[in-house]
């Protein structure tokens, strides 16, 4: 290639690269912060050229791409860390608050979690950084150490109401809370972490959703009761403005 | 438990939302030499939104919905897309039967990996729209459509005059501001956008089409591109 990498990038969003090329600009383009604003819209003016054609295609492409999506897995979202897709909800009707309180009466998590930070890994123990580099990682093993526990001990999850399951690991001061599985919620809103005592809920901040899953990680309050989510502005509340979506209760 | 001062009710109104090209349009039937396509019949049976009715879900409302699985989601991006993305993989290919393949592949596709858009990137049109067009150039590369791309005729075809190009049932005003656009495009411009774009030449072979050097065909790819993003306004 020239001198001048960043002159292919028009070429690239034209799909004009042959594949030697192509993977030399992609080198270029992961260390090039220009390209990599300038990439996108290149490719969505490319893509305004396809507004011209317009052809209706024959109603058996239809009924086949149909059936065939039925028979076809969807991959794990892996969209950018941090990613916060718009999502609609299907959050089902509130609960009453006696059936969250008795959810969370029937959690032993406290336990688990208490098993779970005398458990050494291959490897070390579970590092607890907020590095997004190290989220997937952590993760990782956290499914390890919750693979490793048996039922008989209580959950290592926590049902999330609506849908999808909450993992809480806690050692010392800090909490590391996996979420799976979550419903998408309506444009605008978010879930929200929060540590609640006796004089009540402290936020944590809003959940980075990585496709329907998610990782925290953060401190205690002193004399910490619960860790629980609920949903709220995007933008993030002072205080809870509904029931909790979960509820995980501590030592 | 946290003070519950509010309800968790249903779901809130949907926002309506129109981003990119997504407004609803008059469907084309098939055109007629230009295309070669002697025996593709419009299909009466996919419905299309209709004119002057707002899309009551945005392309990128449909693929969040798409990636948790809902398959009606998946219907109505189908029925969104399906004539657009139709039309710019029959005028790559020429071929109705391959361009149903691709576009199926480009469909299932898109149900795969709904879940990778990141609408923080760029809009769901362009996202799908790069990889339809990315297979649709493949495919022309792996020799399937190889007559189609003999250089003199797709010289010959990129010189046209332009409202020779194809037939119009009816403008559309996003048809007419493109045609705009690319009038700001040098005829230099515009050439080597186009024999890249619908014909899937490769850099090399437009600097051969066009008898320029390789440095050059790049910088009015490049440049091309971005007067053509300029002039429609695209942010991403």
């Amino acid at each position: 290639m020239s001198d001048e990498p960043h002159v292919s990038a028009g070429a690239y969003a034209l799909d004009a690269l042959p594949e030697e090329d192509r993977a030399e600009f992609e080198e270029h383009l992961a260390g090039c912060p220009v390209c990599q604003q300038d990439v996108p819209q290149l490719r969505a003016a490319a893509a305004g050229l396809a507004a011209f054609e317009e052809v209706t295609p024959p109603a058996s492409l239809r009924s086949r791409v149909l059936a065939a999506i039925s028979r076809t897995p969807q991959l794990q979202p892996t969209a950018a860390p941090g990613a916060r897709g718009r999502r609609r909800a299907v959050l089902a009707a509130r609960s009453d608050p006696a059936q969250v309180a008795e959810l969370a009466r029937g959690l032993r998590v406290w336990r688990v979690v208490a098993a779970a930070a005398t458990i050494a890994l291959a490897g070390g123990s579970i590092a607890f950084a907020v590095q997004q580099r190290q989220l997937d990682r952590t993760r990782a093993r956290l499914e390890q150490v919750q693979a490793l526990l048996p039922d008989a001990d209580g959950a290592a999850h926590a049902p999330v109401r609506g849908g999808g399951t909450a993992g809480v690991l806690v050692s010392g001061n800090r909490v590391l809370v996996t979420v799976r599985g979550l419903p998408p919620l309506p444009a605008g809103r978010a879930y929200q972490m929060w540590v609640i005592n006796a004089s009540g809920p402290t936020s944590r901040g809003i959940l980075v959703l990585d496709g329907n899953s998610g990782t925290a990680d953060f401190s205690l309050v002193s004399g910490a009761t619960a860790v629980a989510m609920s949903v709220e502005p995007a933008t993030g509340s002072t205080s809870p403005t509904t029931e909790p979506v979960t509820v995980v209760p501590l030592a | 438990m946290p003070a519950a001062a509010g309800t968790l009710g249903a779901a809130s109104t949907i926002e309506v939302t129109e981003i990119g090209g997504n407004r609803p349009r008059f469907p084309r039937t098939l055109s007629s030499a230009d295309r070669g396509a002697a025996g593709v019949s419009p299909s009466p049976g996919a419905p299309s939104p209709s004119p002057g009715q707002p899309d009551a879900d945005s392309l990128e409302e449909l693929l969040a919905r798409v990636s948790v699985g809902e398959e009606r989601a998946f219907e109505r991006l189908y029925d969104l897309v399906a004539p657009r993305l139709f039309g710019m993989v029959l005028r790559v290919l020429r071929d109705p039967a391959q361009s149903e393949e691709v576009c199926q592949e480009v469909l299932l596709e898109v149900w795969r990996d709904a879940g990778r858009f990141d609408p923080r990137l760029g809009s769901g049109t362009t996202w799908l729209f790069t990889l339809a067009h990315r297979r649709a150039v493949d495919r022309v590369r792996s020799g399937a459509a190889a007559a189609a791309r003999e250089e003199r005729a797709a010289l010959a075809d990129v010189r046209r005059p332009h409202d020779e190009v194809a037939e119009q049932v009816s403008a559309t005003l996003e048809r007419e501001a493109v045609d705009q656009c690319l009038e700001q495009l040098t005829r230099l411009q515009r050439e080597a956008v186009e024999l890249a774009y619908w014909r899937g030449f490769t850099h090399r072979e437009v600097a051969r089409v066009l008898d320029v050097p390789l440095g050059t065909v790049k910088s009015r790819m490049r440049d091309g591109l971005v007067r053509l993003r300029d002039c429609l306004g695209v942010a991403r």
